[in-house]
């Protein structure tokens, strides 16, 4: 992929590179979204409502002050504090910061990728590897992957916990 | 600070694994949206056009129909992108089946859209001139629908990706004396609504106070309404359905279900 920066210039020149940012950060940033106001689908269209909001002010963008990951998740937490406010609910946080920073792709080295890739391909059972594809890699909710498995929504949740576990020893 | 791992399975994500396309679709979609709605923001600055003039020349511009069967799904107020213009055509008889095929392929035939209903007794002489589109008897049983050239039933590939939360609404739709036809429709969340002197927030409060939440979901910049074909019909027709058009439930829930599965299935080709 190429620099941020350069495809940032790119997507200036012909809006439909954008599809390259969005591919790029739409499952963490949905993640984030879902941690804050507790609900999927209300999740997706903040994601979407941020990327819209980014894309319009991306000329404003100085890639050289701020990721565009920083700029683009900043825009979410505030739609989603935006949301909570007019919902009149309130969320458990107690730092917003560190919250986002969980969910915030950010840039590996390919030797380090490669080791988080080989770990994953050996969690066991498979449907641990399974579980960590579909919501980290493939985007899925716990609901869809519950209804693909035909398993309750808390064996989803079960099985994620314990292959993140599993994946702590591995990679520590 | 140090990486948590799910900030490192996120950050080692296959690009080969970059697949599930229907958000990213749906995203596109409504840059695009957003752009061309500032351009006509922009225009109006120049022409001194009115917020609501505007509108409606999108809604008019804009309006489409989809007459399916005994069925018919309207997806209107939606400013449409020039290019990647997909038709979707229907087949209803002993197997259930809908494609969808690039605007290339249907060229230069003017009729795009061919229902058969075997059972529905649906009068041919619905009014529904006003959509430019017309239904003409082909037999007893037999109801062919066509639109003009100039009506061309279209879907952008993005529309279709964007009505499908809408279609699984439907689901919770279902039911005796439900049939007939339904209808989608959107407004952007600033508009107003043709058919009402309310505000769409307004529309929006009024359906949350009378306990009919599930009929509208707000995505992105619009709000999708879904009406049942009782108050679909009501809104279109200005009456009630008839029981003909009721007894045609069966085929309404077999054209949503076909719909669902082939937005579930779609891929945009951009």
């Amino acid at each position: 992929m190429m620099d941020e920066a350069e495809l940032i210039k790119a997507i200036l020149e012909n809006s439909d590179r954008y599809a390259e940012l969005v591919t790029c950060y739409y499952v963490g940033l949905i993640i984030h979204c879902e941690r804050l106001v507790g609900d999927r689908d209300e999740a997706e269209d903040i994601a979407q409502e941020a990327f819209v909001k980014a894309y319009l002010q991306l000329e404003r963008f100085d890639p050289s002050r701020a990721r565009f990951s920083t700029w683009l998740y900043r825009i979410a937490t505030n739609l989603a504090i935006d949301y909570l406010r007019v919902h009149k609910r309130k969320v458990e946080v107690e730092d917003i910061e560190t919250l986002t920073e969980t969910t915030m792709p950010t840039f590996l080295e390919d030797e380090e990728k490669l080791t988080i890739r080989n770990a994953v391909a050996e969690l066991q059972p498979l449907e641990y590897r399974r579980a960590i594809e579909a919501y980290y890699w493939y985007g899925k909710s716990y609901q869809q992957i519950a209804d693909e498995a035909g398993v309750p929504i808390n064996t989803v949740r079960t099985w994620l916990r314990r292959a993140k576990l599993q994946l702590k020893e591995k990679l520590s | 600070m140090k990486k948590t791992i799910e900030q490192r399975l996120l950050s080692a994500r296959p690009e080969s694994q970059h697949g599930h396309a229907e958000f990213v679709a749906r995203t596109v979609n409504a840059v695009r949206t957003a752009q061309t709605n500032e351009t006509f923001e922009q225009l109006d600055r120049k022409t001194g056009i009115t917020k609501k003039e505007r509108f409606m020349l999108k809604l008019k511009r804009t309006a489409r129909i989809l007459l399916i069967g005994g069925a018919a799904l309207a997806i209107s107020g939606a400013t449409y992108a020039a290019a990647d213009h997909y038709v979707l055509k229907w087949h209803y008889g002993s197997t259930s089946m809908c494609t969808i095929e690039p605007e290339s392929c249907v060229k230069p035939t003017p009729a795009v859209i061919v229902g058969k209903d075997e059972k529905s007794s649906v009068p041919a002489d619905w009014k529904i001139g006003q959509w430019g589109i017309s239904a003409k008897s082909t037999g007893q049983y037999h109801l062919q629908y066509s639109v003009s050239s100039e009506n061309k039933i279209y879907f952008t590939s993005a529309e279709l990706s964007l009505a499908q939360p809408a279609c699984d609404l439907t689901k919770n739709q279902s039911g005796s004396g439900r049939g007939g036809f339904f209808w989608i429709t959107r407004y952007p969340a600033d508009g107003t609504m043709d058919t009402s002197p309310l505000s769409v927030k307004d529309e929006v409060a009024l359906l949350d106070s009378s306990g009919h939440k599930d009929l509208y979901k707000k995505i992105g910049n619009y709000y999708y309404y879904l009406m049942t074909p009782q108050t679909a019909c009501t809104a279109i027709f200005g009456r009630p359905a008839t029981d003909a058009e009721n007894a045609a439930g069966p085929l309404w829930s077999k054209t949503i279900q076909a719909l669902t599965d082939l937005l579930a299935t779609f891929t945009p080709s951009s």
